[in-house]
Protein backbone atom coordinates (compact mmCIF):
# COMPACT_ATOMS: atom_id res chain seq x y z
CA UNK A 1 0.00 0.00 0.00
CA UNK A 2 2.77 2.50 0.72
CA UNK A 3 4.12 2.12 -3.17
CA UNK A 4 0.38 3.25 -3.94
CA UNK A 5 0.09 5.86 -1.49
CA UNK A 6 3.27 7.56 -3.20
CA UNK A 7 2.27 7.26 -6.63
CA UNK A 8 -0.78 8.95 -5.57
CA UNK A 9 1.29 11.64 -3.60
CA UNK A 10 3.69 12.05 -6.43
CA UNK A 11 0.37 12.28 -9.24
CA UNK A 12 -0.85 14.78 -6.59
CA UNK A 13 2.19 16.70 -6.72
CA UNK A 14 2.21 16.85 -10.73
CA UNK A 15 -1.30 18.82 -10.48
CA UNK A 16 0.44 22.00 -8.47
CA UNK A 17 -1.06 24.75 -10.47
CA UNK A 18 -4.95 23.06 -9.93
CA UNK A 19 -3.95 23.04 -5.98
CA UNK A 20 -2.78 26.61 -5.62
CA UNK A 21 -5.62 27.64 -8.16
CA UNK A 22 -7.90 26.13 -5.38
CA UNK A 23 -6.02 27.51 -2.57
CA UNK A 24 -6.14 31.06 -3.77
CA UNK A 25 -10.39 30.35 -4.38
CA UNK A 26 -10.28 29.63 -0.56
CA UNK A 27 -8.90 32.11 1.02
CA UNK A 28 -10.80 34.71 -1.55
CA UNK A 29 -13.78 32.55 -0.46
CA UNK A 30 -13.38 32.55 3.04
CA UNK A 31 -12.92 36.29 2.95
CA UNK A 32 -15.45 37.54 0.51
CA UNK A 33 -18.06 35.15 1.51
CA UNK A 34 -19.59 33.65 4.79
CA UNK A 35 -16.34 32.41 6.11
CA UNK A 36 -18.05 28.79 7.32
CA UNK A 37 -18.75 28.07 3.26
CA UNK A 38 -14.71 28.27 3.15
CA UNK A 39 -15.31 24.71 5.33
CA UNK A 40 -17.81 23.24 3.86
CA UNK A 41 -16.30 24.01 0.22
CA UNK A 42 -12.59 23.48 0.32
CA UNK A 43 -12.09 20.01 1.62
CA UNK A 44 -14.99 18.67 -0.75
CA UNK A 45 -12.82 20.09 -3.73
CA UNK A 46 -9.69 18.80 -2.48
CA UNK A 47 -11.29 15.56 -2.46
CA UNK A 48 -12.17 15.45 -5.64
CA UNK A 49 -8.52 15.56 -6.64
CA UNK A 50 -7.59 12.53 -4.75
CA UNK A 51 -10.50 10.88 -6.48
CA UNK A 52 -9.13 12.05 -9.94
CA UNK A 53 -6.29 9.66 -9.30
CA UNK A 54 -8.47 6.45 -9.80
CA UNK A 55 -9.34 7.87 -13.47
CA UNK A 56 -5.42 8.62 -13.85
CA UNK A 57 -4.93 4.75 -13.09
CA UNK A 58 -7.18 3.65 -15.09
CA UNK A 59 -5.85 5.72 -17.95
CA UNK A 60 -3.80 4.18 -21.20
CA UNK A 61 -4.78 1.34 -19.40
CA UNK A 62 -2.43 1.86 -16.57
CA UNK A 63 -4.42 -0.33 -13.98
CA UNK A 64 -2.91 -3.44 -15.34
CA UNK A 65 0.42 -2.53 -14.89
CA UNK A 66 -0.54 -1.29 -11.32
CA UNK A 67 -2.75 -4.43 -10.34
CA UNK A 68 0.60 -6.65 -11.36
CA UNK A 69 3.00 -4.96 -8.55
CA UNK A 70 2.40 -6.96 -5.04
CA UNK A 71 -0.42 -6.03 -2.80
CA UNK A 72 -1.95 -3.83 -5.03
CA UNK A 73 -5.05 -5.21 -5.88
CA UNK A 74 -5.81 -6.43 -2.09
CA UNK A 75 -5.07 -2.75 -1.02
CA UNK A 76 -6.25 -0.23 -3.68
CA UNK A 77 -9.38 0.44 -2.12
CA UNK A 78 -7.85 0.85 1.10
CA UNK A 79 -5.30 2.81 -0.13
CA UNK A 80 -7.54 5.25 -1.97
CA UNK A 81 -9.48 5.93 1.30
CA UNK A 82 -6.59 6.83 3.25
CA UNK A 83 -5.64 9.06 0.33
CA UNK A 84 -9.35 11.07 0.62
CA UNK A 85 -9.31 11.06 4.23
CA UNK A 86 -5.09 12.35 4.37
CA UNK A 87 -6.12 15.27 1.32
CA UNK A 88 -9.69 15.83 3.37
CA UNK A 89 -7.34 16.41 7.13
CA UNK A 90 -5.37 18.76 5.27
CA UNK A 91 -7.60 20.97 3.80
CA UNK A 92 -10.21 21.24 6.47
CA UNK A 93 -7.57 22.43 8.63
CA UNK A 94 -6.24 25.06 5.91
CA UNK A 95 -9.78 25.61 5.38
CA UNK A 96 -10.00 26.73 8.96
CA UNK A 97 -7.03 28.72 9.04
CA UNK A 98 -8.79 30.23 6.59
CA UNK A 99 -11.72 30.79 8.39
CA UNK A 100 -10.68 31.99 11.37
CA UNK A 101 -8.31 34.39 9.55
CA UNK A 102 -10.88 35.62 7.93
CA UNK A 103 -12.87 36.47 11.05
CA UNK A 104 -9.97 37.84 12.82
CA UNK A 105 -9.38 40.42 9.85
CA UNK A 106 -13.04 41.29 9.62
CA UNK A 107 -13.09 41.48 13.61
CA UNK A 108 -16.22 39.66 13.54
CA UNK A 109 -16.89 38.24 17.38
CA UNK A 110 -17.10 34.42 17.16
CA UNK A 111 -17.29 31.71 19.75
CA UNK A 112 -14.22 29.25 18.96
CA UNK A 113 -15.87 26.16 20.83
CA UNK A 114 -19.32 26.86 18.70
CA UNK A 115 -17.37 27.54 15.28
CA UNK A 116 -14.96 24.61 15.76
CA UNK A 117 -18.75 22.30 16.38
CA UNK A 118 -19.76 23.63 13.56
CA UNK A 119 -16.91 22.85 11.06
CA UNK A 120 -16.61 19.60 12.90
CA UNK A 121 -19.70 18.44 11.34
CA UNK A 122 -18.44 18.82 7.64
CA UNK A 123 -16.33 15.65 8.21
CA UNK A 124 -18.88 13.10 8.66
CA UNK A 125 -19.94 14.92 5.47
CA UNK A 126 -16.94 14.22 3.87
CA UNK A 127 -16.43 10.80 4.69
CA UNK A 128 -19.90 9.93 3.46
CA UNK A 129 -19.22 11.61 0.14
CA UNK A 130 -16.38 9.56 0.18
CA UNK A 131 -17.73 6.36 1.33
CA UNK A 132 -20.63 6.83 -1.81
CA UNK A 133 -18.13 8.12 -4.34
CA UNK A 134 -15.26 5.49 -4.32
CA UNK A 135 -17.17 1.99 -4.95
CA UNK A 136 -19.35 4.29 -7.61
CA UNK A 137 -15.22 5.28 -9.06
CA UNK A 138 -14.44 1.95 -8.78
CA UNK A 139 -16.85 -0.04 -10.22
CA UNK A 140 -18.74 2.24 -13.01
CA UNK A 141 -15.43 4.37 -13.69
CA UNK A 142 -14.69 8.00 -13.58
CA UNK A 143 -16.98 9.45 -16.23
CA UNK A 144 -19.85 7.25 -15.16
CA UNK A 145 -19.07 7.51 -11.32
CA UNK A 146 -19.30 11.37 -11.81
CA UNK A 147 -23.24 10.64 -13.31
CA UNK A 148 -23.89 8.54 -10.15
CA UNK A 149 -22.85 10.86 -7.99
CA UNK A 150 -24.92 13.83 -9.66
CA UNK A 151 -27.65 11.80 -9.50
CA UNK A 152 -27.25 11.31 -5.92
CA UNK A 153 -26.93 14.66 -4.93
CA UNK A 154 -29.23 15.63 -6.91
CA UNK A 155 -31.81 13.58 -5.02
CA UNK A 156 -30.49 14.97 -1.68
CA UNK A 157 -31.14 18.73 -3.23
CA UNK A 158 -34.51 17.58 -4.14
CA UNK A 159 -34.82 15.87 -0.57
CA UNK A 160 -34.03 19.85 0.92
CA UNK A 161 -35.99 21.98 -1.68
CA UNK A 162 -39.30 19.54 -0.93
CA UNK A 163 -38.06 18.73 2.53
CA UNK A 164 -41.07 20.78 3.88
CA UNK A 165 -44.52 19.40 1.28
CA UNK A 166 -42.36 15.70 2.50
CA UNK A 167 -42.64 16.89 6.34
CA UNK A 168 -46.31 17.44 5.46
CA UNK A 169 -46.55 14.57 3.87
CA UNK A 170 -45.30 12.46 6.50
CA UNK A 171 -47.37 14.07 9.05
CA UNK A 172 -50.49 13.90 7.48
CA UNK A 173 -50.21 10.19 6.97
CA UNK A 174 -47.97 8.49 9.49
CA UNK A 175 -48.54 11.42 12.01
CA UNK A 176 -44.95 11.64 12.77
CA UNK A 177 -43.76 15.76 12.99
CA UNK A 178 -40.93 15.67 11.36
CA UNK A 179 -40.56 19.47 11.87
CA UNK A 180 -40.99 19.03 15.43
CA UNK A 181 -38.33 17.05 15.47
CA UNK A 182 -35.59 18.58 13.23
CA UNK A 183 -36.13 21.70 15.75
CA UNK A 184 -35.21 19.38 18.53
CA UNK A 185 -32.21 18.30 17.06
CA UNK A 186 -31.31 21.50 16.62
CA UNK A 187 -31.06 21.94 20.48
CA UNK A 188 -28.49 19.13 20.83
CA UNK A 189 -24.63 20.84 20.89
CA UNK A 190 -23.31 21.14 17.47
CA UNK A 191 -20.46 18.73 18.71
CA UNK A 192 -22.96 15.99 19.77
CA UNK A 193 -24.15 16.02 17.01
CA UNK A 194 -20.94 16.14 14.83
CA UNK A 195 -19.81 12.87 16.99
CA UNK A 196 -22.78 10.90 16.68
CA UNK A 197 -22.74 12.10 12.47
CA UNK A 198 -18.93 10.30 12.77
CA UNK A 199 -19.98 7.21 14.29
CA UNK A 200 -22.78 7.05 11.69
CA UNK A 201 -19.90 8.20 8.88
CA UNK A 202 -17.43 5.57 9.78
CA UNK A 203 -19.47 2.62 9.71
CA UNK A 204 -20.72 3.42 6.77
CA UNK A 205 -17.29 4.19 5.66
CA UNK A 206 -16.02 0.76 6.76
CA UNK A 207 -18.76 -0.78 4.39
CA UNK A 208 -18.14 1.03 1.63
CA UNK A 209 -14.23 -0.34 2.07
CA UNK A 210 -15.78 -3.72 2.38
CA UNK A 211 -17.69 -3.19 -0.86
CA UNK A 212 -14.74 -1.29 -2.55
CA UNK A 213 -12.25 -3.85 -1.58
CA UNK A 214 -15.16 -6.66 -3.08
CA UNK A 215 -15.51 -4.71 -6.23
CA UNK A 216 -10.96 -4.64 -6.89
CA UNK A 217 -11.01 -7.99 -6.10
CA UNK A 218 -13.77 -9.35 -8.80
CA UNK A 219 -12.42 -6.47 -11.20
CA UNK A 220 -10.38 -8.17 -14.22
CA UNK A 221 -7.89 -5.75 -16.06
CA UNK B 1 7.64 -21.81 -12.81
CA UNK B 2 4.17 -21.90 -14.57
CA UNK B 3 1.84 -24.67 -14.72
CA UNK B 4 -0.73 -24.03 -17.09
CA UNK B 5 -3.72 -26.77 -17.35
CA UNK B 6 -6.89 -26.20 -19.68
CA UNK B 7 -6.96 -22.46 -18.57
CA UNK B 8 -10.13 -21.64 -20.41
CA UNK B 9 -11.36 -18.21 -20.47
CA UNK B 10 -14.56 -16.86 -23.12
CA UNK B 11 -15.59 -13.55 -24.38
CA UNK B 12 -17.79 -12.53 -27.42
CA UNK B 13 -16.61 -14.23 -29.87
CA UNK B 14 -12.93 -15.46 -28.76
CA UNK B 15 -12.40 -18.84 -26.80
CA UNK B 16 -8.95 -19.31 -24.94
CA UNK B 17 -8.47 -23.30 -23.99
CA UNK B 18 -4.29 -23.20 -23.24
CA UNK B 19 -1.88 -25.79 -21.50
CA UNK B 20 1.74 -24.57 -20.83
CA UNK B 21 4.50 -25.76 -18.80
CA UNK B 22 7.28 -23.31 -18.23
CA UNK B 23 9.86 -24.95 -15.89
CA UNK B 24 12.86 -23.19 -13.94
CA UNK B 25 15.78 -22.47 -15.69
CA UNK B 26 14.09 -21.75 -18.93
CA UNK B 27 13.61 -18.70 -21.15
CA UNK B 28 9.72 -19.81 -22.89
CA UNK B 29 8.42 -17.58 -26.22
CA UNK B 30 4.95 -17.11 -27.05
CA UNK B 31 4.33 -16.20 -30.40
CA UNK B 32 0.86 -15.61 -32.24
CA UNK B 33 -1.12 -13.00 -34.45
CA UNK B 34 -2.25 -10.19 -32.79
CA UNK B 35 -5.42 -11.24 -30.63
CA UNK B 36 -4.73 -14.53 -30.55
CA UNK B 37 -4.73 -15.14 -27.08
CA UNK B 38 -1.52 -14.54 -26.33
CA UNK B 39 -2.22 -11.48 -23.60
CA UNK B 40 -5.00 -13.05 -22.03
CA UNK B 41 -2.53 -16.16 -21.14
CA UNK B 42 -0.09 -13.61 -20.04
CA UNK B 43 -2.93 -11.58 -17.75
CA UNK B 44 -4.03 -15.00 -16.13
CA UNK B 45 -0.71 -15.52 -15.08
CA UNK B 46 -0.30 -12.53 -13.27
CA UNK B 47 -3.90 -12.53 -12.32
CA UNK B 48 -5.30 -10.12 -13.81
CA UNK B 49 -7.92 -12.01 -16.07
CA UNK B 50 -9.73 -14.82 -13.73
CA UNK B 51 -9.94 -17.91 -15.73
CA UNK B 52 -13.45 -20.01 -16.36
CA UNK B 53 -11.62 -22.84 -16.03
CA UNK B 54 -8.68 -25.07 -15.59
CA UNK B 55 -5.82 -23.94 -13.36
CA UNK B 56 -2.72 -22.46 -13.30
CA UNK B 57 0.26 -22.06 -10.84
CA UNK B 58 2.64 -19.60 -10.94
CA UNK B 59 5.74 -20.22 -8.88
CA UNK B 60 3.63 -22.97 -6.66
CA UNK B 61 0.55 -20.62 -5.89
CA UNK B 62 -2.40 -19.21 -7.45
CA UNK B 63 -2.38 -16.15 -9.86
CA UNK B 64 -1.51 -12.64 -8.03
CA UNK B 65 -0.74 -14.34 -4.67
CA UNK B 66 3.77 -14.53 -6.16
CA UNK B 67 3.67 -10.88 -7.51
CA UNK B 68 6.78 -9.87 -5.53
CA UNK B 69 9.03 -12.29 -6.94
CA UNK B 70 7.63 -11.59 -11.15
CA UNK B 71 9.08 -8.85 -13.05
CA UNK B 72 6.52 -7.56 -15.28
CA UNK B 73 6.21 -5.72 -18.67
CA UNK B 74 3.25 -5.46 -20.43
CA UNK B 75 2.82 -4.54 -23.98
CA UNK B 76 0.18 -1.84 -23.34
CA UNK B 77 0.55 -0.83 -19.79
CA UNK B 78 3.26 0.68 -17.74
CA UNK B 79 3.31 3.64 -15.17
CA UNK B 80 1.25 6.81 -15.36
CA UNK B 81 2.84 8.73 -17.98
CA UNK B 82 2.32 11.76 -15.42
CA UNK B 83 5.44 10.53 -12.99
CA UNK B 84 8.56 10.59 -14.37
CA UNK B 85 12.03 8.02 -13.43
CA UNK B 86 12.49 9.82 -9.83
CA UNK B 87 9.11 8.95 -8.98
CA UNK B 88 9.03 5.10 -10.29
CA UNK B 89 12.14 4.85 -7.91
CA UNK B 90 10.42 5.84 -5.17
CA UNK B 91 7.21 4.13 -6.00
CA UNK B 92 9.47 0.63 -6.92
CA UNK B 93 11.56 0.98 -3.43
CA UNK B 94 8.50 0.97 -1.52
CA UNK B 95 6.60 -1.68 -3.48
CA UNK B 96 9.07 -4.40 -4.11
CA UNK B 97 11.11 -6.27 -0.92
CA UNK B 98 14.41 -6.80 -2.74
CA UNK B 99 14.51 -3.49 -5.46
CA UNK B 100 18.03 -2.97 -6.49
CA UNK B 101 17.86 0.83 -6.32
CA UNK B 102 21.30 1.82 -7.48
CA UNK B 103 21.80 -0.71 -10.60
CA UNK B 104 18.02 0.31 -11.63
CA UNK B 105 19.27 4.09 -11.63
CA UNK B 106 22.65 3.13 -13.17
CA UNK B 107 20.97 1.06 -16.30
CA UNK B 108 18.62 4.00 -16.68
CA UNK B 109 21.11 5.98 -16.46
CA UNK B 110 23.35 3.44 -19.23
CA UNK B 111 19.96 3.73 -21.44
CA UNK B 112 20.27 7.92 -21.74
CA UNK B 113 17.01 7.81 -19.62
CA UNK B 114 15.53 11.27 -18.52
CA UNK B 115 15.04 11.32 -14.54
CA UNK B 116 12.93 14.69 -14.62
CA UNK B 117 10.69 14.52 -17.74
CA UNK B 118 7.23 12.93 -17.35
CA UNK B 119 6.82 9.77 -18.86
CA UNK B 120 4.43 10.80 -21.14
CA UNK B 121 7.53 12.61 -23.27
CA UNK B 122 9.43 9.52 -23.72
CA UNK B 123 9.77 8.48 -27.27
CA UNK B 124 8.24 4.50 -27.58
CA UNK B 125 11.69 3.18 -27.08
CA UNK B 126 12.45 5.08 -23.68
CA UNK B 127 8.78 3.60 -22.43
CA UNK B 128 9.89 -0.08 -23.47
CA UNK B 129 13.56 0.13 -22.11
CA UNK B 130 11.73 1.71 -18.45
CA UNK B 131 9.26 -1.24 -18.40
CA UNK B 132 12.09 -3.92 -19.09
CA UNK B 133 14.36 -1.75 -16.34
CA UNK B 134 11.59 -1.78 -14.15
CA UNK B 135 10.48 -5.42 -14.62
CA UNK B 136 14.41 -6.61 -14.29
CA UNK B 137 14.98 -4.26 -10.99
CA UNK B 138 14.17 -6.52 -8.00
CA UNK B 139 15.96 -9.48 -8.83
CA UNK B 140 12.40 -10.78 -9.56
CA UNK B 141 11.91 -15.16 -9.49
CA UNK B 142 10.31 -15.28 -12.61
CA UNK B 143 9.60 -12.77 -15.67
CA UNK B 144 6.86 -12.11 -17.46
CA UNK B 145 7.22 -10.15 -20.88
CA UNK B 146 4.66 -8.70 -23.10
CA UNK B 147 6.18 -8.00 -26.58
CA UNK B 148 8.95 -5.76 -24.41
CA UNK B 149 10.86 -5.24 -27.34
CA UNK B 150 8.18 -3.51 -29.32
CA UNK B 151 8.79 0.06 -30.12
CA UNK B 152 12.96 -0.25 -30.14
CA UNK B 153 15.01 -0.22 -33.02
CA UNK B 154 17.56 -2.83 -33.58
CA UNK B 155 20.77 -1.37 -31.23
CA UNK B 156 17.98 -0.64 -28.12
CA UNK B 157 16.71 -4.30 -29.15
CA UNK B 158 19.71 -6.18 -29.01
CA UNK B 159 20.51 -4.36 -25.63
CA UNK B 160 17.42 -5.43 -23.90
CA UNK B 161 17.89 -9.22 -24.80
CA UNK B 162 21.29 -8.87 -23.53
CA UNK B 163 19.81 -7.48 -20.08
CA UNK B 164 17.59 -10.50 -20.43
CA UNK B 165 20.58 -13.21 -21.02
CA UNK B 166 22.76 -11.66 -18.20
CA UNK B 167 19.41 -11.99 -15.79
CA UNK B 168 19.38 -15.42 -16.44
CA UNK B 169 23.09 -16.08 -16.32
CA UNK B 170 22.99 -14.68 -12.88
CA UNK B 171 20.64 -17.19 -11.36
CA UNK B 172 20.32 -19.98 -13.93
CA UNK B 173 17.20 -21.26 -11.79
CA UNK B 174 14.87 -17.83 -13.19
CA UNK B 175 12.76 -18.23 -15.68
CA UNK B 176 11.72 -16.08 -18.36
CA UNK B 177 7.94 -15.92 -20.21
CA UNK B 178 7.99 -13.69 -23.01
CA UNK B 179 6.10 -12.91 -26.44
CA UNK B 180 6.79 -11.14 -29.21
CA UNK B 181 6.55 -10.80 -33.09
CA UNK B 182 10.20 -10.21 -33.67
CA UNK B 183 10.98 -13.64 -34.00
CA UNK B 184 14.53 -13.12 -34.53
CA UNK B 185 14.44 -11.88 -30.67
CA UNK B 186 13.11 -15.24 -29.52
CA UNK B 187 15.15 -17.34 -32.29
CA UNK B 188 18.70 -15.94 -30.19
CA UNK B 189 16.85 -16.34 -26.48
CA UNK B 190 14.31 -18.90 -25.96
CA UNK B 191 15.03 -22.50 -25.18
CA UNK B 192 11.20 -23.27 -26.36
CA UNK B 193 8.08 -21.51 -28.14
CA UNK B 194 4.62 -21.75 -27.65
CA UNK B 195 2.73 -20.76 -31.03
CA UNK B 196 -1.03 -19.77 -30.00
CA UNK B 197 -3.79 -19.13 -33.00
CA UNK B 198 -7.01 -18.73 -32.30
CA UNK B 199 -7.07 -19.01 -28.61
CA UNK B 200 -5.49 -22.80 -28.83
CA UNK B 201 -1.65 -23.96 -28.76
CA UNK B 202 -0.85 -25.14 -32.58
CA UNK B 203 2.83 -25.59 -31.96
CA UNK B 204 4.91 -26.23 -29.29
CA UNK B 205 8.63 -27.21 -29.74
CA UNK B 206 12.58 -26.73 -28.53
CA UNK B 207 13.89 -23.84 -30.13
CA UNK B 208 17.12 -25.97 -31.27
CA UNK B 209 14.64 -28.49 -33.05
CA UNK B 210 12.66 -25.55 -34.48
CA UNK B 211 15.87 -24.14 -36.09
CA UNK B 212 17.51 -27.69 -36.84
CA UNK B 213 15.02 -30.20 -37.57
CA UNK B 214 12.60 -28.21 -39.09
CA UNK B 215 12.39 -27.32 -43.01
CA UNK B 216 10.26 -25.87 -45.88
CA UNK B 217 9.82 -27.39 -48.92
CA UNK B 218 9.10 -26.49 -52.45
CA UNK B 219 8.00 -28.28 -55.04
CA UNK B 220 5.04 -29.24 -58.03
CA UNK B 221 1.73 -30.23 -57.35
CA UNK B 222 2.35 -33.68 -59.20
CA UNK B 223 5.82 -34.21 -56.82
CA UNK B 224 3.42 -32.92 -53.66
CA UNK B 225 0.78 -35.22 -55.02
CA UNK B 226 3.67 -38.42 -54.82
CA UNK B 227 5.29 -37.11 -51.25
CA UNK B 228 5.02 -39.25 -48.11
CA UNK B 229 3.57 -36.80 -45.88
CA UNK B 230 3.75 -38.38 -42.32
CA UNK B 231 6.46 -35.25 -41.40
CA UNK B 232 4.60 -32.87 -42.94
CA UNK B 233 2.82 -30.47 -40.47
CA UNK B 234 1.83 -28.29 -42.87
CA UNK B 235 1.30 -27.13 -46.23
CA UNK B 236 0.27 -23.97 -48.56
CA UNK B 237 -0.59 -24.41 -52.24
CA UNK B 238 0.76 -21.52 -54.36
CA UNK B 239 0.03 -20.61 -57.99
CA UNK B 240 2.59 -22.91 -59.24
CA UNK B 241 4.01 -25.02 -56.31
CA UNK B 242 3.49 -26.14 -53.31
CA UNK B 243 5.11 -25.05 -49.75
CA UNK B 244 5.53 -27.45 -46.62
CA UNK B 245 6.76 -27.32 -43.35
CA UNK B 246 8.40 -30.38 -41.97
CA UNK B 247 9.86 -31.28 -38.61
CA UNK B 248 11.92 -34.00 -40.13
CA UNK B 249 14.01 -32.14 -43.16
CA UNK B 250 16.77 -34.39 -42.79
CA UNK B 251 14.03 -37.60 -44.33
CA UNK B 252 13.00 -35.17 -47.40
CA UNK B 253 17.01 -34.57 -48.17
CA UNK B 254 17.51 -38.50 -48.41
CA UNK B 255 14.47 -39.46 -49.66
CA UNK B 256 13.14 -36.64 -52.44
CA UNK B 257 16.65 -35.29 -53.89
CA UNK B 258 14.87 -33.44 -56.75
CA UNK B 259 12.64 -31.27 -54.11
CA UNK B 260 13.90 -28.10 -52.84
CA UNK B 261 14.96 -28.56 -48.72
CA UNK B 262 15.50 -25.48 -47.04
CA UNK B 263 16.29 -24.11 -43.03
CA UNK B 264 13.40 -22.45 -41.67
CA UNK B 265 13.31 -19.49 -39.53
CA UNK B 266 10.75 -19.27 -37.20
CA UNK B 267 9.41 -16.38 -39.12
CA UNK B 268 8.70 -19.48 -42.26
CA UNK B 269 7.26 -21.42 -39.65
CA UNK B 270 4.90 -18.33 -38.42
CA UNK B 271 3.84 -17.84 -41.49
CA UNK B 272 3.23 -21.23 -42.81
CA UNK B 273 1.59 -22.64 -39.68
CA UNK B 274 -0.56 -19.45 -39.28
CA UNK B 275 -0.96 -19.09 -43.08
CA UNK B 276 -1.18 -22.70 -44.56
CA UNK B 277 -3.62 -25.83 -44.65
CA UNK B 278 -2.52 -28.11 -41.59
CA UNK B 279 -2.27 -31.32 -42.58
Amino acid sequence: MKGLLIKDLHMLAQQKKLMALYLVLAVFLGYSMDSSFVVSYFPMIAVLLAFSTISNDSFDNGMAFLMAMPGTRKNYAKEKFLLSFMVLAVSWVFALVVQFASLMIKKESFDVLDLLGQDLMYIPVFMLVCSVMIPIVLKFGAEKGRLVFFAIFGIGALVIIFGGKIADFLGSTTGFDAKAFISGLEQIPAVTVAGVMGAVAVVIMLVSLLISTGIMNRKEF
Amino acid sequence: MIVIENLQKKYKGFELNVSINIPEGTVTGLIGKNGAGKSTTIKSILGLVRPDSGSIKVLGKDPGEELDSIGVALSDSNFSMMLNIKDVVSILRASYKDFQEEEFTERCKRQNLPFDKPIKDFSSGMKAKLKVLSALSHKAKLLVLDEPTTGLDVLARNEVLDLLREYMEEDPSRSILISSHISSDLEGLCDDIYMIDRGRICLHEDTDTLLGRYGILKMSDKEFEELDKQYIKVSRKERLSVTCLTDEKQYYLDNYPNIVVENSSIDDIIVLTLGGNER
